[in-house]
């Protein structure tokens, strides 16, 4: 099952939230709660945590695009 | 009873192993052994890259700052390029968000709100600017701001410029910005507090602004610091 990993509800209210950088590549193991991806706003580094273990299937935001609160950045194939 | 917070003042110290410090309390907040912890130091001349920092921020040459014993360190909080030095209190807080906050943006906007009285002890008004971050007084800043959130639980903080070398700014651009200025409360003022007096009064504010009561930790730092360099 192909589970979203989103930008976190935290991070509501913050502005012009970027994707940083992912520290993991599709394909790819992940443990549930592993930092697997990071985003910034002008003030803020938020790690973006896997939701559940399994593998990196997709990644559907690339380093350098704005994202927003809830938003899919990418989908793991749940172990 | 609100949650309470304790702070640990590391005196001078080199910005690394504070650093590896703090991640050991981070790590020890998320198992929950210790509670919210607000870390303060004040560091020898260093130069911190955030997560969107720019290399070109960096304005003077490398071997200037090696000659002038000025450290190059990339760091994870949120910002760009931050300079830390003698004389600038230079604060953590690693608090679990949600036990205190809704959202990032809100415990910023207190972080912020800690800077701002905490220089009104000094009769200095500061406040914020819409789109650049930090505190400001007179278009110049006074306290920068930079956090970082992993699992929920917060790192970095601010730096207040209490009375440092403001020529060492003019290494950088600070947080990116052009034509942007730094001052302290020294200053502003023309009296030079100590850095313990600021302290004592951040720590009260930060227990006013978030309504909890700060004690001091009982985290045997000693320790910890020899078991984050195993």
């Amino acid at each position: 099952m192909l589970v979203d990993v989103t930008v976190p509800q935290f991070a509501e209210g913050a502005t012009r939230i970027k994707l940083n950088r992912w520290l993991c590549a599709v394909g790819d193991t992940v443990a549930e709660a592993q930092e697997i991806a990071e985003a910034t706003t002008d003030k803020i580094a938020v790690s973006i945590e896997a939701p559940c273990s399994g593998t990196l299937h997709e990644i559907v935001v690339e380093p350098g695009e704005a994202v927003a609160v809830g938003q899919t950045i990418g989908r793991i194939d749940q172990a | 009873m609100p949650y309470p917070m304790e702070w640990i003042d590391l005196g001078r110290v080199n910005y690394e192993p504070a650093f590896e410090l703090q991640l050991r309390l981070h790590a020890l907040r998320r198992a929950d052994e210790i509670a919210d912890t607000i870390l303060i130091q004040e560091n020898p001349p260093v130069i911190t890259l955030g997560r969107s920092a720019s290399e070109a921020n960096i304005l003077a040459p490398r071997k200037e700052l090696q000659a002038t014993g000025v450290a190059v360190i990339e760091v994870s909080r949120g910002g760009d390029v931050s300079y830390h030095g003698p004389g600038q209190l230079v604060v953590s807080a690693i608090m679990r968000l949600r036990d205190r906050v809704a959202s990032i943006h809100e415990y910023l906007r207190l972080i912020e709100q800690v800077a701002i009285n905490l220089v009104a002890e000094y009769g200095i008004q500061a406040e914020r600017i819409p789109g650049a971050s930090g505190v400001w007084t007179q278009d110049k800043k006074i306290a920068a701001v930079g956090i970082a959130i992993s699992h929920g639980v917060t790192l970095h903080g601010l730096a207040v410029n209490v009375d440092p070398d403001l020529s060492h700014f003019e290494l950088i651009r600070p947080c990116g910005l052009e034509n942007t200025g730094v001052t302290s409360i020294a200053a502003l003022t023309g009296s030079k507090p100590g850095l313990p007096d600021v302290r004592d009064r951040l720590l009260h504010e930060f227990g006013q602004v978030f309504e909890s009561p700060v004690r001091a930790s009982g985290v045997d730092v000693a320790e910890l610091m020899r078991r984050s360099k195993e």
